[in-house]
């Protein structure tokens, strides 16, 4: 009931919760693409040598981060963006097989209504963003440490931007 | 006092729903509002409540009708307002929190009246129940003025006919009942006032009494008002098929 509380009481929170948790589950699949291209990437970067030992080859360059990035975070967009159309349904759910709209207008707190159709959208859009954020950080982690030394710019700073 | 004044409601691209309303309800009264489909009733129900914008003045003792006296207003509609998905006990619960006049043991023997279960959800019930929690609802909110918008739609007569005598044995004196409906000669007994809204305006307004001493029924005095012809059935079917006897 508690959790019922920060959502509008036509919709099940666990339902609700479930398709948030699987929303991030897509966009953080779609991280995986960063981990393909910089694999792909530091690929390149060496050849075998017919002895069989591994050699950095003398032209390497290693691609920048953000190139390597592609859109493997638009899963995060996409995800906060289907926060606007999710609180646009919360809204519309007081529509639908009643008109329990009435009973939220007739309500003495007039921010009962927009605050369970906004809350949870607005809370889960920032859990998105957090994640995200924790997602680019691990993957300039990886670029940072797993890239030879030589092929990176002087300062982190440059190699996270350029 | 629920006054209305000067009430006019436009539909945008459509007509005129309420045009120049005046209206005073006092506490206690059990008002019938009757009028034909599209005469105005839900649209002056839903005005009231402020669920839709409109022109002129609607007070209760005087002041606007908004976020700090609407819980002295409860609504029970055919639409319905509940929650289909909650159960009847979710629904005392959201309302014990919302509504601090909330009327705990009018609802519990509502519930066991019309025997209606715990513990499904609302849109388990046939149309008949969940009418019936609709109203019990709007009763146990705790508001002074309860208002019906066709509430008993899809229910059976016998049905109906306990449910009036059992509204009539709850209310107390202060509470007041606004109660459209189309079931003219079922609550002609019931009701202390008839309304008649025609396109909008308020073409009668009657007590019980006034009807008594008149020796009118509330269905004769809305035909009266409706200038009903009683001989419009005879006069088509005459014209339609030449089998009725011409009324003229």
């Amino acid at each position: 009931m508690k959790m019922q509380a920060l959502f509008p009481m036509t919709v099940s929170p666990d339902k609700v919760l479930q398709g948030l948790g699987l929303g991030a589950l897509a966009a953080a699949c779609c991280n995986l693409y960063y981990l393909y291209s910089y694999t792909m990437a530091s690929q390149e970067l060496w050849y075998h040598s017919a002895d069989g030992v591994q050699y950095l080859r003398p032209d390497a360059i290693m691609p920048s981060f953000f190139s390597l990035l592609g859109f493997s975070l638009y899963g995060y967009v996409i995800a906060v963006l289907a926060m606007i159309p999710l609180a646009w349904m919360f809204w519309r759910s007081h529509f639908t097989e009643s008109k329990s709209i009435y009973l939220m207008r007739r309500l003495s707190t007039p921010r009962e209504l927009p605050r369970r159709c906004l809350t949870v959208p607005i809370l889960a859009a920032m859990c998105y963003l957090i994640l995200a954020l924790l997602l680019l950080l691990l993957d300039f982690a990886i670029y940072w440490r797993c890239t030879p030394s030589p092929l990176l710019p002087p300062s982190m700073w440059d190699a996270f931007w350029n | 006092m629920l006054q209305l004044t000067d009430v006019s409601k436009k539909y945008p691209l459509s007509t005129q729903a309420l045009y120049q309303v005046n209206l005073s309800i006092g506490p206690g009264e059990v008002v019938g509002l009757f009028g034909a489909n599209g005469a105005g009733k839900t649209t002056l129900l839903k005005c009231i409540l402020g669920l839709l914008p409109c022109e002129g003045a609607i007070t209760l003792d005087g002041a606007p009708i908004n976020h700090t006296n609407i819980a002295r207003l409860s609504f029970a509609t055919c639409e319905h307002s509940f929650f289909p998905n909650l159960t009847s006990q979710a629904h005392r619960d959201f309302y014990r929190s919302h509504f601090p006049a909330w009327r705990d043991k009018r609802f519990h023997a509502l519930m066991d009246f019309f025997h209606l279960p715990d513990h499904r959800p609302l849109r388990s019930f046939s149309t008949g129940q969940q009418n019936q929690f609709e109203v019990i609802l709007a009763l146990c909110q705790g508001a002074e003025y309860i208002l019906m918008d066709e509430p008993f739609a899809g229910n059976d007569i016998f049905n109906r006919e306990d449910f009036y005598k059992v509204l009539l044995g709850i209310l107390e004196p202060t509470e007041t009942v606004i109660l459209s409906t189309h079931l003219l000669t079922e609550i002609n007994s019931f009701i202390s006032r008839a309304v008649l809204l025609w396109d909008g305006q308020i073409v009668g307004d009657v007590s019980a009494l006034e009807l008594d001493e008149q020796g009118l029924t509330v269905w004769e005095y809305v035909k009266e008002k409706y200038h009903y012809a009683p001989d419009r059935v005879s006069s088509t079917l005459w014209e339609l098929t030449g089998e009725e006897d011409n009324p003229s």
